[in-house]
């Protein structure tokens, strides 16, 4: 948990970073790879999810 | 969608490659049939090769009213055409005589209750044959009316376009493109007709075997939109530049743009497939919701190839032509596109995207390469199988980022010497993968087990192909 909030913390400081010195290049790249690997490990959790229910059942 | 023919050529040019193409897809279904000594599929194949047979008569009949319309264009010569005539008449000639064999074998096993192996290999010898005159008949087709396929790569004006390229004004794009692309851009479009009519009919007749021979093509199909786009956007620069009588940059414009949608249709299409195919091996069936969800796809993708094929054709086919084309080359998408991802801004994102996309790719591919050879024998396969879905969402992040990072300076790409590498890779690569999923003896390795011989040679392929293309790509600067 506490790795989730000190990741979290570090990301919202290079995102505040970025804004505030206009490095908006930084603050886009850091949005879109956010965004991108999100979507990823949900698919993937969805995914696998499945196929422990199916291995448990 | 202008799938009716307005057109005794626009006819042949909608249906003449069915015989070429189509069978090649029919082929690997028959293959498939033969190996898995599926009765039903054997039955559909033998079908759809009498189909093939009883359209070589609407090919000759519009191939030969449209000898007319096409002697008119300035550079056709009666060679050209006699020699696309001689091959076709011997190609569909030997295409009939299969579609009789076929046909009779469809009947006799049907009065019979059984197959026989002799007809069945009969039957796919001569389709081998037929595939090998059917090249032949294209390849002297495609030279009446694409001119451009006889030109060696000519010097081009200072075209003053902005390229962040090394290459010296003056260096024309290869024809090679255009004549890959001409090759390229009926596999992705036969294929999904041929796929959606055996997955329709493995869903009508609820034959496993078919429905799954099916996801395979379509996700063939999705990994073959990415060399098609490729080598249609260097073929509008061997088009372009230097500029070509009657080759128009908006109808290419128009063409592009659909071809953009059609990409990200193959993608949803191919990607759904996969995921299905990939679940199929832990679940042991089909989710109905899933194989709906593949059949939309494919619906609209078809739709979306179909108008993007037609407005292909409005190019360099001016016989086929019923309307006037288009004249402002700035009214569409992609050339905003090519703008705005210049901009840093846009471009350095995406760019980061790729990155992380190559990461998940060659991390996965790896990982389970390593297992089939041999590493970490304590797990069964079917675990490490479980990441192959993160590889897949890595090359579907690659393939967007790289279409955009491609539009940014299309001409510097397409004139390197390890992008065309790159691409065959990703082809050779992605078609590997599938290998893993499809794989009985490969999912049968438990713990504590040797991977089969044949696993371990698809694993070299893999890993050597997805290292190339991270090489390709990197080494674009350079070489």
């Amino acid at each position: 948990m506490i790795v989730w909030i000190v990741a979290g913390i570090l990301i919202a400081l290079a995102l505040i970073y970025g804004l505030a010195v206009g490095q908006y290049v930084l603050f886009w790249t850091i949005v879109l790879a956010l965004v991108v690997m999100s979507g990823v490990i949900t698919i993937m959790y969805c995914l696998n999810r499945e196929v422990e229910k199916s291995n448990h059942s | 969608m202008h799938v009716i023919p307005e057109s005794w050529s626009h006819l042949h040019i909608l249906i003449s490659l069915f015989p070429l193409v189509g069978l090649l897809f029919v082929l690997g279904f028959y293959a498939t049939s033969i190996v898995t000594n599926n009765d039903g599929l054997k039955r559909v194949c033998l079908a759809v090769i009498v189909g093939l047979g009883v359209l070589s008569i609407p090919i000759y009949v519009s191939g030969i009213y449209s000898i007319m319309p096409v002697s008119a264009r300035e550079g056709v010569t009666e060679d050209l055409i006699n020699a696309h005539y001689d091959w076709s008449i011997f190609a569909l000639l030997v295409l009939i005589g299969v579609a009789f064999a076929a046909g009779y074998e469809y009947m006799r096993a049907d009065k019979v209750g059984r197959f026989s192996a002799n007809a069945l290999h009969l039957v796919l010898g001569l389709s081998l044959i037929t595939l090998l005159l059917m090249v032949a008949s294209g390849e002297s087709g495609w030279r009446i009316n694409h001119q451009e396929l006889g030109l060696s790569r000519v010097a081009s004006a200072a075209s003053g376009l902005p390229s962040g390229s090394d290459i010296p004004e003056g260096q024309g794009t290869p024809q090679a493109w255009s004549h890959w692309h001409i090759i390229l851009n009926h596999f992705p479009s036969l294929g999904l007709v041929i796929a959606l009519g055996y997955f329709i009919a493995g869903l009508v007749m609820n034959n496993d075997t078919m429905k799954r021979a099916s996801l395979v093509l379509f996700t063939i199909c999705g990994i073959l939109g990415v060399p098609t786009y490729v080598t249609g956007a260097s073929s509008m620069w061997a088009l372009t530049d230097p500029p070509m009588e009657n080759i128009s940059q908006a109808a290419i414009n128009a063409h592009r743009d659909m071809a953009l949608w059609t990409l990200f249709g193959l993608a949803a299409t191919g990607v759904t497939a996969y995921l299905e195919l990939w679940r199929y091996r832990y679940k042991g069936q089909f989710s109905r919701n899933a194989l709906y969800t593949v059949l939309a796809f494919g619906v609209i993708t078809l739709g979306l190839i179909a108008e993007t094929g037609h407005r292909g054709g409005q190019i360099n086919h001016p016989e086929i032509r019923t309307e006037p084309l288009p004249t402002d080359a700035a009214a569409y998408l992609s050339p905003g596109i090519e703008l705005r991802i210049n901009d840093v801004l846009w471009f350095v994102p995406w760019q980061t995207v790729h990155f992380f996309g190559y990461c998940l790719i060659f991390g996965t591919v790896f990982a389970v390469v390593l297992r089939v050879f041999g590493f970490w024998k304590s797990m069964p396969f079917s675990a490490v199988h479980r990441l192959l879905p993160l590889g897949v969402m890595g090359v579907v992040m690659n393939v967007f980022s790289g279409m955009l990072m491609l539009l940014a300076d299309t001409f510097r790409y397409v004139n390197s010497n390890s992008f065309p590498p790159k691409m065959a890779f990703i082809v050779i690569g992605g078609c590997a993968v599938l290998y893993f999923s499809l794989s009985e003896s490969l999912w049968q390795t438990k713990a504590g087990e040797e991977a089969p011989m044949a696993a371990k040679w698809v694993a070299g392929v893999t890993l050597l192909a997805w290292a190339g293309v991270i090489m390709g790509g990197r080494l674009i600067p350079y070489v």
